[in-house]
């Protein structure tokens, strides 16, 4: 604070409140205006014994009228100024009150120390508790916690550290009742000039009904898909049993046109499994073993599986192992096949003849391995580049090239990632090929 | 020697009819098309194998395989779950309830169930 600040604020603590210049503050005129009366009062008092002469008087009374005048001018002024900021002022509070109180979200204010300074009627109806019973409490009081207890799920997080106070921290809350309700919450703290922490705001918006239209969907996709294995188990058989001829010869024509439902049949299968794995991993019900093994065997044995059809499209495919030993670690090997398999099968499906895929293990630091999957195929074209792990997205070229695919495999293999705590990611090149990298930490 | 009998409870024709004809020459076969029917012939018949389904009218699949373990007149009698429901959860339910296998059915051809059959009713033979 300046010297002359520290005046303002000790004489004139109503301008220093109001934040008005010396020349706006009625009191300081006021007392500019004495001291001048004072001085002119007097230097007429001193002319006019020595003088005695009597214009002296009247033109300093005609000074004084004039400053009297030109004060009471600026005074006028200010008050009616500050009137009117005053009017403005209160306009603009009851607009932002009366959108706070209008809000479907919930809003909360808080102080530094955590007590609640304003909360709009959502929020007392998503707390479950009213303005007066909360105003002024801090919320992570126990008493009242014990007797709101709906609080704890809303006022979980709060920042800790200087760096969550510039974030918006968005957490999804979901309340443990009979009947299930779930919030998107944001936190964000209020800062001052300086970049301190007042207070922070809370906000509540309800998700209940998204959450349940995606359950639902979920579950249907999940009893749809249920629902449409048996009858294709049943074709599956079916024509296995007369591509055997467990039930009578068959031509040439005929296994010709039975080889093909089989394969048909063979990719819906695919893509119900792939539907189910997406769903149960929407409702959380994949479970994930982890257990030790060696990763490179784990590779080897799926670059076996894949070698038939490689050769079959005379394409090469080749393991290299990079840098030391990988160490056993812990992952869930089926979940891991089916990522590793998706890859190399993609690598496959979308080179042509004569390419070659190459799969590369690499310890990359003493606790994470990175696998790599280089293929010298058709690339990935910029528009597609942002979609390749989103769920049913296929490419343009990749369905002329691999009409059955089911554009989910990329994502489940994602999901299957990013629950090891991994990473997937890719690099491309139109023409040249594509690599596919992921990265595992090495649980031990 | 006689031929081993095996009982399928399955609500779905096709399946029984395929898993018949895949093994008509080498066991006996008899069906229960909903879960109260596919115990009682259990507790009547005394298969040497069952071949379950979990989605049954009447008594699920989980809820006979939980009353034959039970008894134990029955409690020996290897169960098959041949199903189209997958989840971890089931597959874990199944065997905890004492399923000596759980096949999906899409996953699996003909041959290598019949196969699995052949394995389990072996392996029973030898040890009794």
């Amino acid at each position: 604070m300046t010297f002359g600040e520290r005046i303002k604020k000790t004489l004139f603590r109503e301008c220093y409140g109001e934040r008005l210049g010396y020349w706006e503050c009625p009191s300081f005129l006021f007392f500019i205006m004495g001291l001048f009366t004072i001085a002119v009062m007097t230097g007429t008092y001193i002319l006019s014994s020595q003088y005695g002469s009597p214009e002296i008087v009247i033109i300093s009374l005609v000074i004084v009228t004039a400053v009297l005048v030109t004060v009471g001018y600026l005074v006028t002024q200010t008050v009616s100024r500050i009137g009117m900021a005053k009017r403005l002022a209160e306009y603009e509070r009851k607009k932002s009150e009366s959108i706070i109180a209008n809000l479907t979200d919930g809003l909360v204010m808080l102080s530094r120390e955590k007590n609640v300074i304003m909360v709009n009627p959502k929020a007392e109806e998503y707390l479950g508790v009213s303005e007066e019973e909360i105003l002024g409490k801090k919320v992570d009081d126990k008493e009242l916690l014990v007797k709101y207890p709906r609080l704890k799920y809303f006022f979980s997080w709060f920042p800790r550290s200087s760096k969550d106070l510039t974030k918006v921290e968005k957490e999804e809350v979901e309340i443990a009742n009979d009947n299930k309700e779930f919030f998107d919450i944001y936190t964000t703290s209020v800062l001052d000039r300086q970049g301190k922490a007042l207070g922070i705001v809370k906000t509540f918006h309800d998700i209940t009904r998204d959450k349940l239209i995606d359950q639902m969907k979920t579950e249907f996709i999940s009893i749809a898909s249920h629902q449409l294995r048996t009858p294709l188990a049943g074709f599956k058989w079916f024509i296995e049993l007369m591509l055997r001829e467990r039930v009578g010869e068959i031509t040439a024509q005929q296994r010709e046109l039975l080889e093909k439902m089989e394969e048909n049949n063979e990719s819906l299968i695919d893509l119900i499994e792939h539907l189910l794995n997406i769903s149960r991993i929407e409702q959380g019900r994949m479970d994930f073993k982890f257990r030790r093994g060696n990763f490179a065997t784990l590779i080897k044995k799926e670059i076996d599986i894949l070698e038939p059809k490689a050769q079959a499209k005379d394409i090469k495919i080749e393991f290299i192992k990079e840098g030391k030993e990988v160490p056993e670690f812990k992952y869930d090997e089926e979940k891991i096949s089916f990522a590793l398999q998706n890859l190399i099968d993609n690598a496959i499906k979308y080179t042509k003849p004569g390419g070659r895929v190459i799969i590369k293990e690499e310890l990359k630091a003493p606790d994470q391995v990175q696998v790599a999957v280089t293929d010298t195929g058709i690339g990935i074209d910029d528009g597609s580049k942002k979609r390749v792990f989103t769920k049913f997205f296929r490419s343009s070229a990749a369905r002329v090239l691999a009409p059955q695919g089911t554009g989910l495999g990329l994502n489940i293999a994602k999901n299957i990632i990013d629950k090891h705590k991994g990473k997937i990611w890719f690099d491309t090149n139109i023409g040249k090929g594509t690599t596919f990298y992921f990265t595992l930490p090495l649980r031990k | 020697m006689d031929k081993k009998k095996i009982l399928i409870i399955e609500d779905e024709c096709s399946i029984i009819k395929a898993l018949r004809i895949e093994m008509k020459d080498d066991y006996d076969f008899i069906e229960a098309l909903d879960g109260e029917e596919g115990e009682k012939l259990i507790r009547l018949e005394h298969p040497d194998l069952v071949i379950l389904d979990l989605i049954l009218p009447r008594k699920d699949g989980f809820e006979v395989l939980e009353s034959i373990k039970k008894d134990f007149t029955t409690k020996d009698i290897p169960v098959i779950i041949l199903t189209c429901v997958g989840g971890d959860e089931e597959k874990a339910k199944g065997f905890g309830l004492g399923a000596i296998e759980y096949i999906i059915k899409t996953e699996y051809s003909l041959k290598k169930i019949s196969s699995v059959i052949k394995n389990i009713l072996n392996k029973n033979n030898t040890n009794g």
